[in-house]
């Protein structure tokens, strides 16, 4: 979020004035009439206001001035109550059953284009923080800030009109009473746009200091924070940044106080103040001393002071709305308009349901301009076994990541079947492969469902390949004691008997979706980190005698998985520094087999005792 | 009602000890803004009319509409500093009044709390409500004595003009008021048929963008095309659900806002006041001017006040659970109890067990153990099997159901809590980076001299963090996370951990406690690890987790654990010569590197 604050200088005034257009534009092919009925209801509104200061009461009490019959009042007063009325009928329709039902219809069109975008765009969008903070702004509450945004517009719209119109029947009362209304303009435009801009710059000054208050808010209250605070001193470290924040609010404070006083006090003088007060004396005067002025027309100027100033302070108010709007419709329509790099429904050749071959060609990729992948050249055969092994850091995830066509790399290719991937259907080409990652996320659907993932199995093998699955990753005892096994809804999030598993658990769940699958090719990505020994040894023997036909790449921490590969690259900096079988790359005694002698020393110098003692 | 009340004098009780001025400012703002209004609207705008109606002489409207403009002049003066200067300073201080009482209670409460759902949402609702619970309170004052205030100026002018008009204003709202309450029934009823669907609709979106699903939509486009599908049924219900009661709920607003209301106004009392100024000529035209454009600020009026009770209502629920929330009396108090005796001693526990809920299994069973001081012990077992639980408990994070546990031949229930965890030093699973200094991050606690540097630097140092540490050209001073410093550093899962460990070295601590520290790390920096602690526990009491058994051969004793007991017992080598579990599970993890 940090630097967002300062996008609102950034875009143009006639782009923000466009982007209201736009808005309009993107909400009639949803919903016309959600579009038509804003506007007569705004439009409605201000007639309705108009008509009540400016001729209602004035038309009254002329009459009565003008000895009218009671009758004939009565009757005025009747016509307007019923035409009114109708009005009212008209906008109770509006609320009570219109609009609830067209917002239904405004969030399902809205939503469903901006999801399909949010699936078409490649996943370094999500990665990126700038883009994904403007595209989180964008979808939040998009619809009701679609419709907010047209009615605002109407409301300016409108209130222009409705000012001037105000102007004009003041003017048709009394011409010099019209330059009154210059005060509250003088003290709208001038005056209450420094306020804002006092408010704005505050505000950024008073950003740092909420966002730490927020944070230590956080930290009191997250159970993961629990244990440290009560095992350290930690407490006290986040007592103390609460007290400094306060400190600073009221520093920040202090900084604008006295010229936002003196400018406050010329708003208020000038918007209400001054034409009230001076507007009554005014009137006084042209009645009592020079007697040009009606009781009735005295009146009227004195109920229309009250309304142009509220008719000027909402357009004003509308005016700031519609360039805030316009913000927000620029991230909408940024991301609408945004071109895919790697677009999720790209079309191509079809690759086939074979795979002979996946070479990496020199392949180079940067991430936020860093290096992460640097000249890397290796090669998948069809049906063997490959083993990435290296640093934390070392790229291994990003090649999966390359590989599965997530990113395109910077430079080099990666060829399938001796063809670039990137000529490929990408569909078709990521439904070769099942993969495991290491950062699980479970969908709020039953467990059968999350393992299955959409994927094309016929009705009645489903329970059967389901529970093989699980069997396989070692999660099927568990899922077992839930209560209603494989149809348990997993989190919380839309049931609240939903089940909530451990991380272990999960992470075999993802591991099942690797088996269930049926494919060419299939990637594991540290499928046992959060295993004991027993179930980290069985997974592995599961992996391998599963995949005995199908290609199969898994990144490991844990070398003695490694050995039983056809082919391991031992990743570094970014590129292959040993490849090799296990005994080869042993023998060559390099980077590989110092990790493996390190990690192996201790269980190694035992067996050779403990087999001698078996 | 009256717990309402109370509830509310307990808000103000707090805001007022801690800014008195404010608060009487504050409810003399409401006051003051209606007062204005009514000496503007209705006292200058009748004065002048009625000059005009009787033609009384120039000076007199000058002089009363001389006095308003004064009066406002100066009053305003306070209102900018009030609304500019004083709210943004006091309200923050209002805000951390509460919470700060919220957050020592937070971090006093027993862990146990947190495992209690119920009682877990129920404080963060607490905390996230604290600070919209005084905004609505300072709101309510606001509008109570505005409501006031205008029930009793414009009462009185109507009182002492023409008393019908209350009628007529009274009418229309005791009306209202009932066409009010079925409408909001209607409503009440509708929101319940909608929250469901509009928490599936959530759920999709959030799913949709959040970046952790991103890829798995990706690998599994179909689960995208589902979740879509579930959204747009969910938002044809609601169009159902909001057509059906359509015109029900446009003819109860009309009744509301029309025939109830605007019609006994504008049409009715309009008719009444036509008739007594030009009929009977008991009301002057001027004050039937004033007495129309008066009604709406009566209705509104008498409408917040009736609306008093109900924000009162919602308020108060909020309340309640801060209130429940710190009144909570702590099992383990972490201030009170024996002062821990010094030096190492030995741990013991007979005959412990644990179960998290009443109504649970026993998480522990039985335990029964007792550890010299300096010994090294290592725990091991499958998944779940309780061995993070018995941390727990060894670290009076938690009481044990049954049984007891002694240090220094004293049970530890009997010692300062606070004295006796800093006995220990932690590396958990689940260890945290917080937003502070990467000094700050290593003590956990201020620092405040330069004087703790180079001890600070040798722990880092001993956790392997040595090298990276030289790359910061901050160094100590590194603001770790991008939390609220751009410049921050986000350090990798690996780095955090080597972090997490330096904690427990800086700590110097009698004993150690180590939840599965290495594993993140890949097999060079696990090594490295392993050979830092060994230089490190000399001489400590050291408790090690760990699913690599290769980092827990040499411990002085290992401990199995299956199902929450010690199934086995003893060194590497008697346990392999038992040839039990243990020696099954080493076998399973050492016969992998055999081939080799």
């Amino acid at each position: 979020m940090i630097g967002l604050a300062g996008d609102e200088k950034k875009i143009k005034r006639t782009r923000a004035i466009a982007n209201n257009f736009y808005a309009i534009r993107l909400l009639w092919r949803i919903c016309p009439s959600m579009v038509v009925h804003k506007a007569v209801m705004r439009f409605l509104g201000y007639f309705e206001w108009l008509f009540y200061s400016a001729f209602f009461m004035r038309h009254i009490i002329e009459s009565m001035e003008a000895g009218e019959t009671f009758r004939k009042i009565i009757v005025y007063v009747i016509v307007v109550a019923v035409v009114l009325g109708a009005m009212m009928l008209y906008e109770n329709m509006l609320n009570g059953a219109i609009f609830p039902a067209d917002q239904a219809i405004v969030n399902k069109g809205l939503y469903r284009t901006l999801f399909r975008k949010s699936r078409n765009v490649e996943l370094a969008c999500f990665e990126d923080s700038d883009f994904y903070d403007r595209y989180t702004l964008a979808m939040e509450n998009a619809d009701t800030r679609l419709v907010a945004t047209a009615e605002a517009l109407f409301k300016s719209f409108f209130g222009a009109i409705a000012s001037a119109c105000a102007f004009v029947f003041m003017y048709q009362v009394d011409k010099i009473s019209v330059l009154f209304v210059i005060l509250p303009v003088i003290g709208n435009f001038v005056f209450n746009r420094k306020i804002s801009q006092i408010d704005y710059v505050r505000n950024k000054d008073m950003a740092p200091h909420n966002r730490r208050i927020a944070y230590v808010n956080r930290v009191m209250y997250l159970p993961d924070f629990a244990k440290e605070m009560r095992l350290t001193g930690v407490f006290r470290l986040m007592r103390q940044r609460y007290e400094d924040a306060i400190h600073g609010v009221a520093d920040v404070t202090k900084k604008y106080t006295k010229k936002a006083m003196v400018l406050h006090w010329f708003y208020v003088m000038f918007t209400f103040t001054f034409i009230f007060e001076g507007l009554l004396i005014y009137g006084a005067y042209r009645t009592l001393v020079s007697k040009s002025m009606s009781l009735a027309q005295l009146s009227v100027i004195t109920s229309m002071m009250v309304s142009t100033t509220w008719i000027l302070i909402g357009f004003t108010e509308a005016l700031t709305e519609l360039f805030k709007n316009g913000l927000f419709m620029e991230y909408l329509r940024k991301f609408l308009e945004y071109k895919e790099r790697i677009p999720e429904d790209s079309t191509g050749e079809d690759p086939g349901t074979e795979i002979r071959t996946v070479e990496f060609k020199d392949v180079s990729f940067s991430y936020k301009d860093k290096e992460v992948i640097s000249h890397l050249s290796m090669e998948f055969r069809g049906g063997k076994t490959y083993a990435l092994v290296g640093h934390n850091g070392a790229g291994k995830t990003t090649i999966i990541k390359l590989l599965l066509r997530f990113y395109d790399p910077t430079e080099g290719q990666i060829l399938l079947n001796g063809r670039d991937i990137r000529e490929y259907d990408l569909r078709k080409y990521r439904s070769l492969f099942a993969t495991a990652f290491q950062d699980h996320r479970m969908f709020s659907m039953t467990v059968a469902e999350n393992v299955i993932m959409g994927e094309d199995i016929p009705v009645d093998e489903r329970e059967s390949r389901v529970t093989e699955a699980l069997k396989l990753s070692g999660a099927y005892d568990k899922v077992q004691t839930l209560p209603k096994g494989l149809d348990t809804i997993l989190t919380h999030e839309f049931d609240d008997e939903g089940a909530v598993l451990s991380g272990g658990e999960f992470q075999k769940i993802v591991v099942a979706r690797a088996f269930v699958k049926e494919c060419p090719f299939k990637v594991f990505d540290e499928p046992s980190s959060a295993l004991d020994p027993i179930a980290e040894g069985t997974l592995f023997d599961n992996i391998y005698r599963t995949c005995e036909k199908n290609t199969l790449v898994f990144i490991s921490h844990r070398l003695s998985s490694v050995q039983s590969a056809d082919w391991v690259y031992l990743l570094s900096d970014g590129t292959v520094k040993e490849a090799g079988t296990h005994r080869m790359l042993m023998e060559k005694g390099g980077i590989y087999a110092d990790m493996y002698a390190k990690q192996a020393k201790n269980y190694l110098a035992i067996t050779e005792e403990g087999g001698a003692l078996a | 009602m009256k717990h309402v009340w109370k509830n509310q004098l307990y808000l103000w009780r707090l805001c007022f000890r801690t800014c008195p001025g404010f608060m009487i400012y504050h409810c003399y703002d409401g006051f003051r803004y209606q007062g204005i209004i009514f000496l503007e609207h209705v006292l200058g705008i009748r004065y002048v009319l009625r000059c005009a109606e009787f033609g009384e002489p120039f000076w007199k409207p000058l002089l009363v509409i001389g006095i308003i403009l004064f009066i406002n002049m100066a009053q305003i003066v306070p209102d900018g500093f009030f609304i500019h200067g004083w709210t943004y300073r006091s309200k923050p201080k209002l805000y951390k009044a509460l919470k700060e009482e919220m957050f020592k209670k937070a971090a006093e409460i027993d862990l146990s709390c947190y495992d209690d759902t119920e009682y877990y949402n129920d404080f963060v609702l607490a905390v996230a409500e604290a600070e919209s619970s005084i905004d609505r309170f300072l709101a309510m004052c606001n509008r109570i004595v505005q409501a006031f205030t205008i029930l009793f100026t414009t009462g009185v002018f109507y009182l002492l003009t023409d008393a019908a008009g209350i009628l007529f204003v009274l009418a229309s709202f005791v009306l209202r008021f009932f066409v009010a309450r079925v409408l909001n029934k209607l409503n009440y009823r509708v929101r319940l048929r909608v929250n469901p669907l509009e928490r599936k609709r959530n759920y999709v979106s959030r799913v949709f963008y959040l970046n952790d699903y991103a890829k798995e939509l990706r690998l599994h486009p179909a689960v995208g095309d589902r979740l879509e599908e579930e959204f747009a049924e969910a938002d044809d219900a609601i169009y159902r659900e909001q057509k059906k009661v359509g015109i029900k709920r446009s003819l109860l607003g009309f009744t509301r806002d029309y025939v109830v209301g605007d019609f006994i106004m504008d049409g009715l009392y309009i008719t009444y006041l036509v008739f007594q100024a030009a009929v009977l000529h008991t009301i002057p035209y001027s004050d039937a001017v004033v007495l129309f454009n008066r009604t709406g600020s009566l209705r509104r009026g008498m409408a917040d006040l009736a609306d008093i009770v109900p924000q009162a209502q919602e308020n108060s629920l909020y309340i309640d659970k801060i209130r429940a929330f710190l009144e909570y009396e702590p099992k383990i108090r972490q201030d009170e109890g024996e002062a821990v005796p010094e030096g190492n001693a030995a741990i013991t526990l007979s005959h412990v067990s644990f179960r998290y809920r009443e109504d649970a299994e026993d998480t522990l069973k039985d335990i029964s153990l007792s550890v010299k001081p300096g010994e090294h012990v290592a725990i091991v077992g499958y998944n779940g099997t309780g061995k993070t639980t018995l941390i727990k408990l060894l670290m009076r994070l938690y009481d044990p159901t049954q049984g007891e546990i002694r240090f220094h031949g004293g049970d530890i229930r009997e010692f300062c809590p606070r004295e006796y965890r800093n006995r220990f030093g932690v590396v958990f699973q689940d260890y945290q980076m917080y937003g502070a200094s990467l000094a700050e991050n290593v003590v956990m606690d201020r620092v405040e001299s330069s004087e703790q540097a180079p001890q600070i630097t040798d722990a880092l140092k001993r956790a392997g963090f040595g090298e990276r540490l030289r790359t910061l050209p901050e160094g100590l001073e590194t603001q770790v996370t991008t939390e609220f410093d751009k410049a921050g550093v986000n350090f990798s899962g690996g780095e955090s951990q080597k972090i997490a460990i330096s904690r427990a070295f800086y700590k110097n601590a009698d004993i150690l406690i180590m939840d599965e520290p290495s594993s993140a790390l890949d097999p060079i920096a696990e090594y490295e690890l392993n050979k830092a602690m060994e230089s490190a526990a000399k001489g400590k009491t050291v408790f090690y987790i760990s699913h690599r058994l290769s980092t827990t051969r040499d411990a002085d004793r290992i401990l199995m654990l299956e199902n929450g007991r010690i199934v086995e017992e003893g060194t590497h080598d008697s346990l392999l010569v038992k040839n039990g579990r243990y020696a099954r599970m080493w076998h399973v993890q050492a016969g992998r590197y055999e081939v080799g």
